[in-house]
């Protein structure tokens, strides 16, 4: 957890801690990529507003460095915060004050996404070929054109969850219940910016996407109908 | 403002065409000076013609005129201070008896034509022998005289005042 | 049409076109009328003076051959040579006539002449027809009168025509006048009133809200003193108000910056409460109250800093709408249920009609607010059972919420949806935040649409209403 403000940090922690989390923290975001290089955690709750680096800016390097899944502390629930923030790459964002229930909510909902596709099946599907993106549902695993795609949990989730009935149209507020397990009042720019990333990745022109199709008006759905 | 109206509308229905009046007084009346009122029995009255009109003329005289003296006087025309003010005759200038013959109808006889005479010379005649007879106040009563020329008789003769 | 007519009588304009009028009437009246008049005297007395003197003339000749006292043959005399005026000659009984009679004589006329030394005449009106007499009497040459008396009369009735006839031109004249008056009366009102109506259209804007309206000042007549007068107002207005708009900011602002710097802080302990509360069963008595205290309040507190958080964006105008399309009924379903109400059950005490498949483009956090809200209020204000229907009406969605408590008391009725307005003042605090129904309100606009509340007799009723398509001119 990187935190600046040290009550909110060793409140937060107290509170996580009794949820059963192991918690490391750290004051800045430099020093929280080095807890992560160092600690390798499962998940990473930043705050957006901290000294010195801020937290997009620690939001993307550490995108760069793997697929951790990232939650945002928002200090301000703006939408402008809201919005950069899931641009930078986070996978969830909760507002302050932070009720200790809900971020434990949050958290254990993108661990079971990194988890709970994890151990195979046992069936060995088959790799779906969808042009040159193959998914391969057994192994998590996404290459395009031979290469692997880096998705984090939240981002292959979501890609699985769409390709399972290709045509299919899914609303917002469904691939929201789906993938992030959020109740009716989930935030669909959650959808919308984990969109956006994904196309980034599988996507030839991101601009002109082929798989991961907008029905406008009422959400996505994968490939043509 | 109403008030104003009310004057104005006023002033317009009171202006408009001819309203009576009461009795207006304008002048001084006429006076009537002969002896038989005033006493004074000098002064005598001869009719001239001014602007196509008679008017009386009084000259002043010593004494007592008789109708006879009047005519005489008439027929000499005004004097050259009345020719002045405007007075003619129509008269024609003669000289001879005149013969009065008290009436009633007076009558006045005259030694030249009277045919030649216009009606304003005759009237000239008339209203003269008449002031000169009221003077006398005795023989005007009746109102009407009678001329005799040597041409012509001219009965009921009465003064025109115009 | 009627009231047009009406106000546009009342305006200035009219007045000032009548002022014109009447002045312009009464000049051209009075300059016919004083012509009139004045070619009526001339008229009448030329016939009159010319009467009486024609008369007076034949008298004066006639004079000298009346004696006194006259017989009948000299009044018959002198009435004969007074033939051409038609007179009539009167000595006390006697009298004679050339023309009139004794009888048309004025009696008042009659008098006067009798006992006067002076020529008198008199109008009088013959049914209809003027008429004019004049009385000469005839005094002796001591000043007394003689007896004597001479009266003509003369028609006024060519002079009455004549008369007439001025009087009709003079009329003709002043109603000539009129449509020039009425159209100089227009031009100078139009003058005048250009600028007036330039005022009242700028007065009107500035009303409007457009406090940087000013008039250009032309002359220096009193209507420019008003335009300028105006422009200061305006001026300091905009000046007033552009300070009191700042002061409000200000305070907004710093409530605001308050909102903000208390969360950080509250977000610490609001990690904690949890931990306090658990933990509280062992804790000696007296620590566990203040710990339980100390939880419930910062729950409060916190809940209080997020209303004051999300009034202030309203205020700072950065609330921004995501409509999205969503099934009404189901979206309040889902509030309703996320509080943990349950709608027909006996001991929630709410009761729900909310038909299915009616759509609407909303902001789901928005219209969750609001429900939670306007239900929550009712459950806690009200008494059950609380209703809520869902009805589509033309291009709204429709949403009542009717309790059937005391209702809302009469005093509060109309700031109700005010900041911190509380209906029950005995009871300081209350559960909510006394920001609930502002915040409802706001959000409901936000959408175009509005609350508003009354009651039924039987309790409270709230009615929400929103456009179920985003407005035109709507930022997305």
């Amino acid at each position: 957890m990187v935190e600046d403000d040290a009550a909110v940090r060793e409140g937060l922690q107290l509170a996580l801690r009794r949820q059963g989390h192991v918690v490391h923290t750290a004051e800045s975001g430099e020093r929280g990529i080095e807890v992560l290089v160092h600690q390798h955690p499962d998940i990473v709750v930043l705050d957006l507003m901290l000294p010195g680096m801020d937290g997009f800016e620690t939001c993307r390097r550490m995108r760069v460095s793997g697929p951790i899944p990232i939650i945002m502390l928002t200090a301000r629930s703006d939408d402008f915060d809201v919005v950069a923030g899931l641009e930078a790459g986070a996978d969830d964002y909760v507002a302050k004050p932070v009720e200790p229930r809900v971020l434990d909510a949050r958290i254990r909902a993108v661990l079971r996404r990194a988890v709970s596709e994890r151990p195979a099946g046992g069936q060995p599907e088959p790799q779906e070929r969808h042009g040159d993106l193959v998914i391969d549902r057994a192994g998590l695993e996404v290459t395009k054109g031979g290469a692997p795609v880096s998705l984090t949990p939240t981002e292959l989730k979501l890609l699985l969850e769409l390709s399972r009935t290709p045509g299919q149209v899914f609303s917002r507020q469904q691939i929201l219940a789906a993938v992030w397990d959020h109740d009716y009042l989930g935030d669909s720019r959650l959808v919308d910016a984990c969109v956006q990333r994904l196309r980034a990745k599988i996507e030839d022109v991101p601009a002109k996407p082929e798989h991961v199709q907008t029905v406008r008006g009422f959400g996505y759905r994968f490939g043509r109908s | 403002m109403k008030k104003l109206v009310v004057l104005v509308v006023v002033l317009l229905v009171s202006a408009c065409g001819v309203k009576p009046t009461g009795v207006v007084p304008a002048g001084p009346a006429p006076t009537l000076r002969n002896p038989g009122s005033s006493g004074r029995g000098t002064d005598v009255t001869l009719y001239f013609v001014i602007d196509g009109r008679l008017a009386p003329v009084t000259r002043a005289t010593g004494s007592t005129v008789g109708v006879e003296n009047a005519l005489s006087t008439l027929l000499a025309g005004p004097t050259t201070d009345e020719a002045r003010d405007g007075y003619v005759t129509d008269l024609p200038v003669r000289s001879g008896p005149i013969i009065l013959s008290p009436g009633p109808p007076a009558a006045i006889t005259f030694s030249f034509p009277l045919k030649p005479i216009t009606d304003v010379g005759i009237n000239q005649l008339v209203c003269t022998a008449f002031a000169a007879l009221a003077a006398q106040s005795s023989y005007a009563i009746d109102g009407t005289i009678s001329l005799s020329g040597t041409d012509v008789q001219l009965p009921y003769q009465t003064c025109q005042a115009f | 049409m009627i009231r047009q007519v009406r106000s546009w009588l009342a305006g200035l304009r009219p007045r000032l076109v009548a002022a014109f009028a009447v002045i312009m009437i009464l000049g051209a009246t009075a300059a016919a009328g004083a012509s009139y008049v004045s070619a009526r005297t001339a008229i009448l007395t030329g016939i009159q003076d010319q009467t009486m003197l024609k008369l007076r003339d034949q008298i004066v000749a006639y004079l000298p051959t009346v004696s006194l006292p006259p017989s009948q043959a000299t009044l018959d005399a002198f009435a004969t040579a007074l033939k051409p005026s038609g007179a009539l000659v009167v000595y006390h009984d006697l009298h004679s006539s050339s023309g009139m009679t004794v009888d048309e004589v004025p009696a008042e006329l009659h008098q006067t002449v009798a006992s006067s030394t002076n020529i008198q005449f008199q109008r009088v009106d013959n049914q209809g027809f003027p008429m004019f007499f004049v009385g000469i009497p005839v005094q002796t040459g001591s000043g007394t009168t003689s007896g004597i008396e001479v009266y003509a009369k003369a028609s006024l009735d060519q002079q009455q025509a004549a008369i007439d006839d001025l009087a009709r031109q003079a009329w003709l004249v002043s109603a000539l006048a009129l449509p020039f008056a009425v159209g100089v009366a227009l031009l100078a009102a139009r003058q005048v009133l250009r600028p007036v109506r330039a005022l009242n259209t700028a007065a009107d804007q500035l009303g409007r809200g457009r406090l940087d309206v000013r008039l250009r000042v032309k002359g220096s007549d009193e209507l420019a003193q008003l335009v300028t007068t105006f422009n200061h107002t305006a001026a300091e207005l905009q000046r007033t108000v552009g300070t009191l708009r700042a002061m409000e900011a200000d305070a907004r602002r710093f409530v605001a910056d308050v909102s903000h710097e208390l969360r950080t802080p509250l977000a610490a302990m609001n990690a904690v409460t949890d931990v306090l509360d658990e933990d509280a069963g062992q804790l000696p008595a007296d620590t566990a109250v203040a710990a339980r205290l100390v939880s419930a309040e910062t729950k409060r507190l916190t809940r209080l800093v997020q209303d004051l958080i999300e009034i202030s964006r309203f205020d700072a105008g950065r609330a921004e709408l995501r409509r999205e399309e969503l099934d009404v009924a189901a979206a309040v379903s889902d509030s309703i249920a996320a509080r943990g109400w349950e709608p027909g059950s006996e001991d929630s005490g709410l009761v729900s009609d909310l038909p299915p498949r009616i759509t609407a483009a909303l902001d789901r956090r928005r219209l969750d607010i609001v429900v939670a809200n306007l239900v929550g209020n009712a459950l806690r204000h009200g008494a059950p059972p609380v209703e809520v229907v869902l009805r589509a009406e033309r291009g709204e969605v429709v949403l009542t919420v009717t309790d059937h408590g005391p209702g809302i008391p009469v005093e509060v009725l109309p700031r109700v949806f005010d900041r911190f307005a509380k209906a029950d003042t005995a009871r300081a605090r209350s559960e909510g935040s006394g920001l609930g129904l502002s915040i409802a309100r706001e959000n409901a606009r936000l959408h175009g649409g509005d609350i508003v509340a009354a009651n039924t007799g039987t309790g409270a009723r709230f009615e929400l209403r929103l456009p179920r398509e985003a407005l035109f001119g709507e930022a997305r």
